[in-house]
């Protein structure tokens, strides 16, 4: 009966010692042992991001120099365009005045005076040419007629040069001037100012003709000996001629020059680059007053990518924010800078310069962008968290073993393996060695190391 | 003065050849409790010189730490609760098979050593038969049953084959066949019915062969190995601990001697509370 009692006892005691170990190991073990997150490695291609600051560039530029500039002094009074904006060829891109063309004009007017003068004297001074009134009056009646003619020839001139007419002044004899330079402007699709012009000189030059004429009509009836005094008269007159139509050609310049600069446009389609002119500054000519993009250059965001976290190249994706959008673009090609920096231009999309409202608005601020890289190849991916690191090429990740069979049961136990990084983004991370489907230790709640024993976080 | 009466010389080696298979018995559980003592590093360090023999030399036999240790025990039973959930299960399989058996057993005994009904015969030489198969024969049936009857890979599987033991139902119905017709009789006049009988007077005139019986089909319970394995393999947070116990591998070593020692203890007491139960109730049911 003794035996009894003392098993039942021992039954009992070993009952309640059983419990009560079962409920402290549980407690026990909870506490001791580091709880982790497990992770399963995956398969796939990494794609890494990385943030950007890209500006707004153009490769290439062509800068606009106004020589004839030089020769006058230029203000700039109103300029019409940025660094960014899109023009169309013809569009106004700035306008300025000759503070000094009235002053130039007038020494020019007055040096022509001078020579007109001159001539005049000259012509007095033959007696033969002077000494008729009939004469004199035919004689003044075709200066006039020749300087409405000269007059209209310069109008004509410079109507031609400021819309680019080219005209071939030189009528061939039978030929009706009028028909066959309205023709030629037409042809050219001259704008009215120019047809006006070349009527203009049309009817100016019947007139010096019909004058011309006369003149030599009544000059024909004068027997004239070609003394040397004529010959001298002949070349001075001659010498006159062509200081006067210098004079001329200074003039056309001159108010060429005003013209143009008084709406100095867009020689052709294309963005703008540079402006050099300022309002209220002069501009002598010397250099460019604005750049353009060269011809069939399209404006790039150029970012540094020598300090980006992964090897960026072209065809990477690359996503900009605007607003609620996000526009997606291209890196289209990479390259180097003078100081040795790797940079990535990206492709500005009509997406996004609608998005963004213009180009100009593309160079105001630098541009957030979010660049994404596709390895080429399937690796190994890994949660960013698990990999672990004890210096430079020294990664490693803690896997997860299970031991089974035992009296400890299923347990987990750590087990440090180095890996070799190939890659890295925010969230994962590349590695060159076969791991899929690995079960890995993930923010641990405190240190643990080489076969530690682990614990799942529960919830 | 009474003469002490002298011993034949006999008696003296049947003491020593006892003692020594006594102790040749007892020495593995012995030496598995000595062992539950060593500390972790120590009995690990022992246990991997027992795979490299040398031919040359005595194998060293350790009968002491080098320092007493509860390590183990501090392991299994505080440290990490996983062998005290397998013992837990095996409990739990235990008491579930004990109690199924006490409410099956004694009624399909009482009815075949007492009831004459049709095919009694035919039952209980099934029953004689299904003792005699061995366990590896009637596994494939049974797992076709239990996964018809969706209980495979849940205690249930375990517990309802046991609940139905032959040997069992036989061990009772050759003690009940030895009853005393009497003694049935006179509960029948007292006005007894059938159940009332059966509950008030069979049983506790069976009690020597319950106690037995329970004894030993704790012990078949508690060491289930085949059973769990079979039916629970999809499970392994099932299992009992005589599973664990046997895929014993290099993992735990450290701690098979505490664990062993813990699985001992509820045998032990088993046996030691049934032990006159045992003996009587194997004597009665002239099965010795």
């Amino acid at each position: 009966m003794k035996l009894k009692q003392f098993a039942l006892k021992g039954l009992v005691t070993l009952s309640v010692v059983v419990a009560l170990c079962m409920f402290f190991s549980g407690t026990v073990k909870t506490i001791t042992t580091p709880k982790i997150k497990v992770v399963t490695t995956k398969e796939g291609k990494l794609e890494q991001t990385a943030q950007l600051n890209a500006k707004l560039v153009f490769d290439e530029s062509e800068p606009f120099r106004i020589e004839e500039a030089m020769e006058a002094t230029v203000l700039v009074e109103r300029v019409f365009v940025r660094p960014g904006y899109e023009v169309m060829k013809g569009d106004v891109i700035f306008s300025a005045a000759i503070t000094d063309f009235d002053e130039k004009m007038d020494e020019i007017r007055t040096k022509y005076q001078e020579k007109m003068v001159a001539l005049e004297d000259l012509e007095r001074k033959n007696p033969e040419r002077v000494t008729k009134t009939t004469r004199t009056t035919q004689f003044k009646t075709l200066v006039a007629a020749q300087d409405a003619l000269h007059e209209a020839d310069l109008a004509l001139k410079v109507a031609m040069r400021r819309h680019g007419i080219d005209l071939d002044l030189v009528i061939p004899e039978g030929a009706n001037e009028l028909q066959e330079l309205t023709a030629q402007a037409q042809g050219q699709s001259a704008p009215i100012e120019v047809m006006q012009a070349i009527e203009n000189r049309y009817y100016a030059r019947v007139q010096a003709e019909d004058a011309q004429k006369v003149f030599d009509e009544t000059s024909r009836k004068q027997k004239y000996a070609v003394s040397e005094e004529t010959w001298t008269y002949i070349m001075e007159r001659d010498n006159l001629l062509e200081e006067m139509e210098a004079l001329d050609e200074q003039r056309i310049m001159m108010e060429l020059l005003r013209q143009n600069l008084a709406e100095v446009r867009a020689p052709r389609d294309g963005y703008i680059t540079a402006v050099s002119v300022k309002v209220g500054e002069n501009y002598d000519g010397k250099a460019a007053a604005f750049e353009m993009s060269a011809e069939g250059v399209a404006p790039v965001l150029r970012a540094d990518v020598s300090e980006a976290p992964l090897v960026i190249d072209a065809g990477a994706k690359v996503t900009i924010e605007s607003g609620y959008y996000e526009i997606e673009t291209l890196v289209s090609a990479t390259g180097f800078d003078e100081n040795g920096k790797k940079y990535a231009d990206i492709e500005v999309t009509d997406e996004l310069i609608r998005a963004k409202g213009s180009v100009y608005n593309l160079t105001l601020a630098d541009m957030a962008a979010e660049v994404s890289m596709r390895a080429d190849r399937v690796t190994t991916l890994i949660p960013a968290s698990a990999v672990r690191s004890e210096g430079e090429n020294a990664d490693f990740v803690y896997v997860i073993e299970q031991k089974r069979g035992s009296f400890t049961g299923d347990s987990m136990y750590v087990v440090k393996t180095p890996v070799t990084v190939l890659g890295r983004s925010d969230k994962l991370v590349s590695v060159a060695e076969e791991m899929y489907g690995a079960r890995l230790a993930d923010k641990e709640d405190r240190a643990i190391s080489d076969g530690a024993a682990v614990m799942e976080y529960v919830n | 003065m009474a003469k002490k009466k002298k011993r034949p010389a006999s008696h003296l080696v049947m003491w020593i050849l006892l003692t020594a298979m006594a102790v040749l018995m007892l020495l593995p559980i012995i030496m598995t409790f000595l062992y539950s003592f060593f500390p972790t590093s120590e009995i690990v360090a022992f246990l991997d010189t027992r795979g490299s023999y040398d031919e040359t030399k005595w194998m060293e036999i350790k009968l002491s730490p080098h320092m007493v240790s509860l390590r183990q025990y501090y392991r299994i039973l505080i440290e990490d609760g996983t062998v005290l959930r397998l013992f837990v299960n095996s409990a739990a399989y235990s008491v579930a098979i004990l109690i199924g058996q006490a409410v099956v057993i004694p009624m399909m005994a009482y009815a075949l050593s007492r009831f004459r009904f049709f095919a009694r015969d035919v039952i209980f030489f099934t029953v004689l038969i299904m003792m005699l198969l061995p366990f590896q024969v009637t596994m494939v049936p049974n797992v076709l049953t239990l996964k018809k009857m969706n209980l495979m890979n849940t205690p249930w599987a375990v517990i309802f084959p046991m609940c139905f033991s032959p040997f069992y139902i036989f061990l009772l119905r050759q003690f009940m066949v030895g009853l005393p017709n009497e003694l049935i009789e006179a509960g029948l006049i007292d006005g007894a019915g059938t159940v009332r009988c059966f509950l008030n007077v069979v049983l506790p005139v069976c009690r020597p062969v319950l106690g037995a019986a329970a004894a030993l089909s704790f012990a078949d319970c508690w060491n289930l190995v085949e059973q769990p394995l079979i039916y629970l393999a999809e499970s392994p947070a099932l299992q009992p601990l005589s599973v664990m116990f046997n895929q014993i591998s290099e993992s735990g070593k450290e701690i098979a001697f505490a664990g062993a020692g813990l699985y001992i203890l509820p045998a032990l007491f088993i046996y030691l509370f049934f032990q006159e139960d045992i003996l009587l109730g194997i004597q009665l049911s002239e099965l010795k």
